[in-house]
């Protein structure tokens, strides 16, 4: 059973959901400063998630994303490279709103960083 | 208006105690029927250090005539900690108001006294003459009380007149409590001296022989008898139930306040009174059994002719006097009243001795008799009457005493399960009230609870006030008066006065409780609390109320600790932002000449410092324009900005003709080994570093916001990605780093800019955006490079009531000649 929770706080929003080894996690609001302690907390959690339940791949929707801070993409990046030196088989993908750029724009270095695992699309 | 109500004070070392209760309900008794207040006074015993020791002492030099008209001190209990002398001192230091000791005489104080002596005496001599008895062992009391030592001079003393030699082997010494009896009894035991009965100074202490006599296979009576002193309640129903000599407590209590209230009214009382004291003989010393035995009817005895009951009343009252001790006047002819309704019984009135028997219990269990004494009673009139009675009524009779056991029974039953509701109650609130107390953290809601708990006890009136500095003064907490709180306007007063004078102004009579506040050996302050709540509830709500008051002392003490820390490390936070903002505009560029460009840029740190950074390094071809954003706030931030600026700086004047993807990729190395090495921080950077010729081409490489370019012709922003990745995240960024190009041309605006400018939120938490800079560009784009800069910096300031981030901007316009551009 998973002890992922969701996150709900005025204007952010995360929700994990645990399928058949897979991992979604829907995001969207705001990623301002006021959420980079929780949001650093949850992507611990989720790391530990994946160590403990053996998950294959997480899925980040970013779609309903307004903001994401340079300090959310360092959390982002963070996670990316623990998930990389510690699972190597696990597989990061973005999904970003293709009328929302700059969600891929933002995500891209992180991409770049961590090629073998991190994908982005766009839908 | 009434006059003011005379108020005695009375003074004893705890409420804890057989002793201490029956005298206090006595005096309480007493001082109802006179209409006078009372208030208790008690220190507290501290368990865990010496039993010598009676910490918050101090409570008994807080009374005088500012509170108390009086005083009545049970000495007996006093002494044991403070001795004669000192007792006597604390008398003295009342003067002038009238007190009176019991138990212990004070000169010059008036003093009533039980006869220890002849109490001793008649239990020696008892179990001598009666029980045949040669070899008695004794457990005297402490060295320090007058009574402990007038029992043992009397033991002996009786003894050597009956011609019966002692042991020395056979005397020990407790100190009253029953733990000191055991310890005592296993010293006669060890000394391997026979002995056939035990007698002890108290009755504590005699019920402490007595379960070590149980371990060592010793049954009482059979093989040793034991006898106590003073008859407290547990002496009836310890097994065996212990003979002991009955001291007349609730007598005293009435004497006590009756010889204070003479000496206010300014009449003259004796020195010395001394009460009788009488011996009670049950199962411990084998009396128990042979009265039951004895006392049962013969058939001689119904069968012969006597005086009537009515010649009789008179022997018989006194007899049946003695077997039941009834403490109040209100009782006082019961005997009378009850031989006469048997008289009316057997003279024709059927039902009305049974009748009046059950009000007479009644009226017993409300002054606090043990009603099983009433057995005795009916066995005492069950073996006399026979001899006095045709034998006619001996039927009538045996049916009467029948019934009359039955309600005794049955009266016994409803008040020991009355009793047992009781404790339960005030169990069940002290459990609460302990829970609510514990939690609460704050002097505010430590008050709200007590404002709630306390009249759910039955406690209406309560003052909690707190000593100051010194014991002189007390400063109000808590004051609630007929179970409402009270607000107190005083900041403080003497302590003598104890509390506000709302507490103390009632048209009812009044009796209080006053306890010190301690936790562990320190005084916190006083307590005060109406009678009323079962007595058991007192004592623990003061550990209770003690304890909450230094847990939210101590809670509040952490929270401004904190607090005080919060503002050293915010100050210092401060201080590190301003030093971090002082870094970044110090080294921002203060020469911004390049040939072919109109440059104007600006840096606005935010309250906390952003680490952004922005540079321009003129070349004689051109030049190296930077801008790039340090993940994080803070001084850490700031640093890492200076690291890179003094990179960017050498590596630019050092390789002019490299490539900004081979600078970038040098610089991380160094970067990424600084920050995550030698800082152990996990901060990167974003980071655009271009390489602008004067012919217009301009290379870059990194990752950042997009560079905007507004082009002159169609008037309308481009937005150029920067596609590279962050330096410091990765030790090695060489093969993800290209170099990208874009021409410019004359007139073209470039824009740079940090996340400052795109994520400021307005009061909707809408973003500023990238598309309204683009917008603002275009519509400035014929002004000058500074209006445009400005206006952006008005837009977002305009847009933005407050900025958390840093906010960085650089416009420059290319001024390129044609040929230059081919």
């Amino acid at each position: 059973m998973s002890n992922l929770q969701s996150l709900s706080l005025d204007t952010w929003r995360l929700e994990p959901e645990v399928v058949a080894g897979a991992i979604t996690v829907r995001m969207s609001g705001l990623g301002d400063m006021a959420v980079v302690k929780p949001f650093a907390d949850f992507l611990a959690g989720l790391k530990d998630e994946i160590s403990s339940a053996d998950i294959q791949r997480v899925e980040f929707d970013v779609r309903n994303v307004q903001l994401l801070n340079s300090s959310c993409l360092k959390s982002i990046f963070n996670f990316a490279f623990r998930i990389k030196a510690e699972h190597p088989s696990c597989q990061m993908s973005f999904l970003t709103s293709a009328s929302q750029a700059w969600q891929a724009r933002a995500l891209g270095p992180i991409q770049r960083m961590v090629r073998e695992q991190v994908t982005i699309s766009a839908a | 208006m009434p006059g003011k109500r005379i108020c005695i004070g009375i003074l004893a070392n705890s409420l804890a105690g057989d002793y201490q209760s029956e005298v206090r309900l006595a005096i309480e008794r007493a001082a109802s029927e006179r209409d006078v207040d009372v208030l208790f006074v008690s220190g507290q015993q501290n368990a865990a250090a010496s039993s010598l020791a009676l910490v918050g002492s101090a409570i008994y030099s807080m009374l005088g005539p500012e509170r108390v008209d009086a005083l009545i001190v049970l000495s007996g209990t006093l002494t044991h900690y403070m001795g004669v002398d000192g007792l006597e001192r604390l008398c003295q230091s009342y003067a002038p108001l009238p007190v009176c000791s019991i138990g212990v005489e004070l000169p010059g104080v008036p003093s009533l006294l039980v006869d220890n002596a002849a109490g001793m005496e008649v239990v020696v001599r008892h179990m001598l003459e009666v029980h045949q008895r040669r070899a008695p062992a004794y457990i005297g009391g402490p060295l320090n009380s007058d009574e402990a030592e007038l029992r043992r001079v009397a033991y002996l003393k009786t003894l050597g007149q009956a011609g019966v030699s002692w042991d020395p082997r056979l005397l020990a010494a407790g100190d009253f409590s029953a733990e000191s009896g055991a310890v005592a009894m296993r010293e006669l035991l060890a000394h391997g001296v026979a002995f056939d009965v035990v007698v002890a100074a108290n009755d504590y202490m005699a019920l402490g022989a007595l379960e070590v006599l149980k371990q060592h296979q010793l049954s009482v009576p059979r093989d040793v008898l034991v006898a106590g002193f003073d008859d407290v309640s547990v002496a009836r129903f310890c097994n065996p139930s212990l003979t002991t000599v009955r001291q007349p407590l609730k007598r005293l209590g009435t004497l006590a306040v009756d010889t204070v209230l003479r000496q206010v009214a300014n009449q003259r009382v004796p020195n010395r009174t001394a009460v009788a004291v009488e011996l009670v003989r049950r199962e411990s010393c084998g009396c128990g059994y042979q009265l039951t035995r004895t006392w049962a009817p013969t058939a001689s005895d119904a069968s012969g002719r006597a005086p009537a009951l009515s010649e009789r009343l008179g022997e018989l009252s006194q007899q049946i006097r003695k077997v039941v001790a009834v403490p109040s006047d209100v009782l006082q002819d019961w005997p009378e009243r009850f031989l006469d309704s048997l008289m009316h019984e057997l003279g024709g009135e059927p039902g009305r001795f049974l009748q009046d028997f059950e009000h007479l219990l009644e009226a017993a269990q409300n002054e606090g008799v043990a009603l099983d004494e009433f057995q005795q009673v009916i066995t005492l009139l069950r073996s006399e009457l026979p001899r006095t009675s045709a034998a006619d009524s001996t039927a009538v009779l045996e049916r009467i005493w029948h019934a009359a056991r039955l309600l005794i029974g049955s009266a016994s039953v409803r008040a020991q399960g009355r009793r047992r509701l009781d404790v339960e109650a005030a169990a069940l609130h002290l459990a609460r009230s302990g829970e609510r107390l514990s939690t609460a953290l704050s002097m505010p809601l430590l008050r709200q609870v007590l404002g709630e708990e306390l009249p759910s006890m039955n406690i209406m009136r309560a003052a909690v006030a707190l000593h100051d500095a010194d014991l002189a003064t007390l400063k109000p907490f808590f004051l609630m008066v007929d179970g409402r709180e009270v607000e107190t306007h005083t900041a403080g007063y003497p302590t003598r006065k104890l509390a506000d004078e709302a507490y103390f102004t009632s048209e009812q009579r009044q009796s209080s409780f006053l306890m010190p506040l301690t936790f562990e050996d320190k005084q916190l302050g006083i307590l005060l609390l109406s009678a009323g709540a079962n007595e058991t509830l007192y004592e623990t709500l003061r550990h209770q109320i003690g304890s909450a008051l230094k847990s939210a002392a101590l809670h509040r003490e952490v929270v401004q600790q904190t607090a005080a820390r919060e503002r050293v490390e915010q100050e210092s936070l401060r201080q590190e932002t301003r030093m971090a903002a002082r870094l970044q505009t110090t080294l921002a560029p203060s020469e911004l000449r390049v040939a072919g460009l109109e440059i104007s840029a600006l840096m606005e740190p935010a309250s906390e410092s952003g680490g952004d950074y922005y540079d321009v390094f003129p070349l004689p071809d051109g030049a190296f324009l930077a801008m790039g954003d340090v993940a994080g706030h803070g001084l850490a931030a700031g640093i890492i900005m200076v690291m890179i600026q003094s990179m960017v700086a050498l590596l630019a004047r050092e390789s002019p003709a490299g490539s900004p993807a081979e600078l970038l990729s040098r610089l991380n190395a160094a970067l990424f080994d600084n920050v995550r090495h030698r800082l152990q921080r996990d901060e990167h950077a974003t980071l655009v570093l271009m390489r602008y010729f004067s012919n217009g081409r301009v290379v870059f490489a990194g990752a950042h916001e997009d560079i905007l370019v507004c082009r002159a012709d169609s008037r309308r922003c481009e937005r150029i990605a920067t596609d590279g990745v962050w330096v410091a995240a990765l030790p090695e960024i060489e093969s993800m780093l290209v170099d990208a190009e874009f021409q410019l041309r004359d007139g073209d605006l470039v824009v740079l800019f940090t996340d400052g400018v795109t994520e400021a939120l307005n009061v909707h938490s809408s973003l500023f955006g990238v598309e309204r800079l683009c917008s603002l560009v275009e519509q400035a784009q014929d002004t000058a490079v500074h209006v445009i800069r400005d206006r952006i910096l008005a837009a977002v300031h305009a847009w933005a009531p407050q900025l958390h981030d840093d906010v960085t901007l650089l416009v420059a316009r290319y001024r390129g000649s044609a040929d230059a551009e081919a």
